[in-house]
């Protein structure tokens, strides 16, 4: 299920700092909607700004364009994704995640379970609102 | 080996929660957690101030559904556990301010819910 767009109009920016960020925009493939939206995401959920994102985020759109191919050889296992390759491949996340974090360092890693559809995982339990 | 912990009475009422140890995959930064227990929950959650401290590196994103609301896209972070004398590396969805502990982890021990003794027992397969 796609997620809501809103529009959201800025006054005040700095013309230099939008220029960057449509030539980022660009240079990723994203728009600048995306750019935007992922970097207030990440400062709201305030999730550390690792220097490896770019990378990240480039596997995970060469996943998404050979997604059938991986189908066929790695369907339900998970993979290890590094520059435009699967280094590894595993049943167990847990054994994958080891050998890859021993082999490459303490790094950001794309390492998806291969399946047909993006999965959707649900937290079920309702909470009691504070008095 | 079993082990046993009392239920949370600041929950209303009282509910199964698990200390966990989460770490870093290196180990260089590690903190004590009460992971609430949620077999209604597919993965377990960590705060995100956790995953931001420990700085756990991410492994995915996947699209996330609560009670109510529309399903959001989150970050899929890996950590390293202690449960008991296990450790592990286990996926963590960074979200919200608790620590949740979901079927994906639950999976792992056997856990026992003594609800009249507000108790949890966890013992791990041989």
């Amino acid at each position: 299920m796609a997620q809501r767009s809103a529009a959201l109009f800025i006054r005040g920016m700095r013309p230099d700092i939008v220029r960057e960020a449509k030539a980022a925009a660009a240079k990723r493939g994203t728009t600048l909607a995306k750019l935007v939206t992922d970097s207030l995401e990440r400062t709201l959920d305030g999730e550390p700004e690792s220097g490896d994102f770019d990378g990240i985020e480039q596997a995970m759109r060469w996943y998404a364009r050979h997604r059938t191919n991986l189908l066929r050889r790695y369907k339900d296992k998970y993979v290890a994704i590094d520059r435009g390759r699967v280094i590894d491949s595993d049943a167990d996340f847990g054994a994958l995640a080891e050998r890859v974090f021993s082999r490459l360092g303490f790094r950001s890693v794309f390492m998806p379970r291969v399946s047909r559809t993006s999965s959707l995982v649900r937290v079920r339990s309702p909470r009691k609102a504070a008095p | 080996m079993k082990s046993q912990f009392a239920y949370d009475t600041t929950y209303d009422p009282p509910a199964p929660v698990l200390p966990i140890l989460v770490a870093n995959p290196t180990r260089t930064a590690s903190i004590l957690m009460s992971g609430l227990v949620d077999t209604g929950a597919d993965i377990s959650l960590l705060p995100t101030t956790l995953v931001r401290r420990l700085l756990l590196p991410r492994v995915s994103r996947s699209r996330v559904r609560g009670v109510t609301g529309e399903p959001r896209e989150v970050w899929v972070h890996v950590a390293r556990i202690n449960v008991g004398k296990s450790t592990m590396l286990m996926q963590f969805l960074s979200l919200g301010s608790e620590m949740i502990v979901g079927r994906d982890l639950l999976s792992q021990i056997i856990a026992q819910l003594d609800g009249p003794a507000s108790r949890l027992s966890i013992r791990h397969r041989s």
